[in-house]
């Protein structure tokens, strides 16, 4: 778990150099399309449907027990459809509007802190239910998890500076926002929860990152 | 006063403005509201716009108002167009097209009209240019809950349960209904003059397509009908602003 940031990295930096290299070829809206779609294929689109099956349990007008059984239903409803679609279209916005010389860093950015989140997220909250991939890494992540994964992250911000340091400060609140919301609702959280979590947050980052380098400091161009 | 907040609480997901339950005397003095709800739901669009313009790129600010809509309505209207898609598309018989919107599972006639209609939304915000943007912000949501309105008021209703729509149907008097339509036509006249007005009878123009082919497959409308139409009108008043309200 304490290696999720790395990972997310890892994945932004693929999401980079894909983008650097359709540079010469693509339009920015084909690039976008293209980054917006590798995120999701990287993952297997496997946050994405947590935010889906999120949506329609969390939303719902159930009881907590009534959202936990729909969240499990693999079918989708309108909450999960509208909930995914107006995510994708953000984020397809958001990826556009990034500046030429920040997508590498922005990519690499939403990548770490998205993932960073899901560990924050873990360690920090109750979990909704007693079993489930969700609790088996609730069960296995503790404060040291937490403490290894934000200095990874920390150290792959370091080249933003104080703009990294507000994208953290983003990331962290649109997480405790989240999970929040979902302890009102299901009493902790769950796999799908942190799902949306860290769709949420890549989203927010992505979205908050042009701005933090225009009032705070541009980041390093690659 | 009462009125509108009852009406804000049954077409927004904002923090209980009654600050209890809705019952049924709220529903029945709720209707006339629905068009002030829009030009509240309008302002705040304008406000941020307006605000967020100055801090994010517009493509970004276009996404940010969708997002904005679909949240502050708990995607109400557009759970009706999903579901409406669905139950109209179903068959064979009016019976199996009700039943059919009642699922809560999404089809893929409705997910598909979903996808399209955020899109287009998101295409006719961001292709909005400066000198009509506050005016279509502002009236868009408007004409979509004035085409509820006058959709209650006009066509019969589909159901035989008590719903929350059976309970609008019957309380969406002429009287109602006039009242609303005329706060609606005044909102139009007053920031647009008869374009505004134009936008104003574009919507129900689509109202009227929308009812009339949901009837030639349903005994009536229902409450997800009712979603389509606010969600359609909307639409074309952001797609046809610009053509409309030439400076």
């Amino acid at each position: 778990m304490r290696w999720f940031p790395a990972v997310g990295a890892l994945i932004g930096g693929v999401v980079a150099l894909v983008d650097w290299l359709l540079a010469p070829i693509a339009t920015p809206e084909i690039r976008s399309v293209a980054a917006l779609a590798l995120l999701a294929v990287l993952t297997g689109a496997l946050h994405l449907d947590g935010l889906m099956d999120a949506c329609d349990g969390l939303f719902a007008l159930a009881s907590p027990e009534r959202r936990l059984q729909i969240m499990a239903d693999s079918r989708v409803g309108s909450f999960g459809l509208v909930g995914a679609a107006v995510m994708l279209l953000l984020k397809y916005a958001a990826i556009l509007a990034l500046p030429v010389e920040g997508r590498p860093a922005g990519f690499i950015a939403i990548g770490a802190l998205s993932r960073w989140s899901m560990v924050y997220a873990t360690v920090q909250y109750p979990s909704a239910r007693a079993e489930g991939l969700g609790h088996a890494y609730k069960a296995a992540a503790g404060r040291r998890e937490l403490a290894i994964a934000t200095g990874i992250t920390v150290l792959v911000l370091a080249p933003s500076g104080a703009a990294g340091a507000g994208a953290l400060l983003v990331a962290w609140a649109v997480c405790a926002v989240c999970a929040r919301y979902a302890c009102a609702r299901i009493g902790g959280l769950n796999g799908d929860v942190y799902g949306a979590v860290s769709e949420a947050v890549e989203v927010a980052v992505v979205i908050a990152l042009p701005p933090l380098w225009r009032f705070i400091g541009a980041p390093l161009a690659i | 006063m009462y009125g509108f907040l009852a009406a804000l609480q049954i077409l927004t997901r904002l923090p209980s403005p009654l600050r209890r339950d809705a019952i049924l005397a709220d529903v029945a003095s709720s209707i006339g509201w629905f068009p002030a709800v829009g030009a509240a739901l309008g302002l705040a669009l304008v406000a941020i716009d307006t605000a967020a313009r100055l801090v994010f790129d517009p493509t970004v600010v276009s996404a940010l108002l969708v997002a904005f809509l679909v949240i502050v309505t708990g995607a109400f209207h557009l759970d009706g167009l999903i579901d409406s898609i669905d139950g109209l598309t179903a068959g064979p018989d009016s019976d199996g097209r009700l039943a059919a919107m009642r699922l809560a599972v999404v089809g893929v006639p409705g997910a598909l009209a979903a996808c399209i209609i955020l899109l287009a939304d998101y295409t006719a915000l961001a292709a909005l240019g400066d000198h009509v943007r506050p005016i279509a912000l502002f009236l868009a949501p408007i004409c979509g809950r004035t085409a509820i309105l006058a959709a209650y008021r006009l066509y019969p209703y589909g159901r035989t349960e008590s719903t929350l729509s059976a309970h609008l149907k019957e309380s969406a008097t002429t009287a109602s209904t006039l009242v609303g339509c005329a706060f609606a036509a005044a909102a139009c006249f007053a920031v647009a003059g008869t374009g505004g007005l134009a936008l104003l009878v574009l919507s129900l123009g689509l109202m009227h397509g929308i009812a009339s082919l949901s009837l030639s497959r349903l005994p009536g409308l229902t409450g997800d009908v009712y979603g389509a139409i606010c969600e359609v009108s909307q639409l074309a008043v952001l797609l046809a602003a610009p053509f409309v309200l030439r400076p």
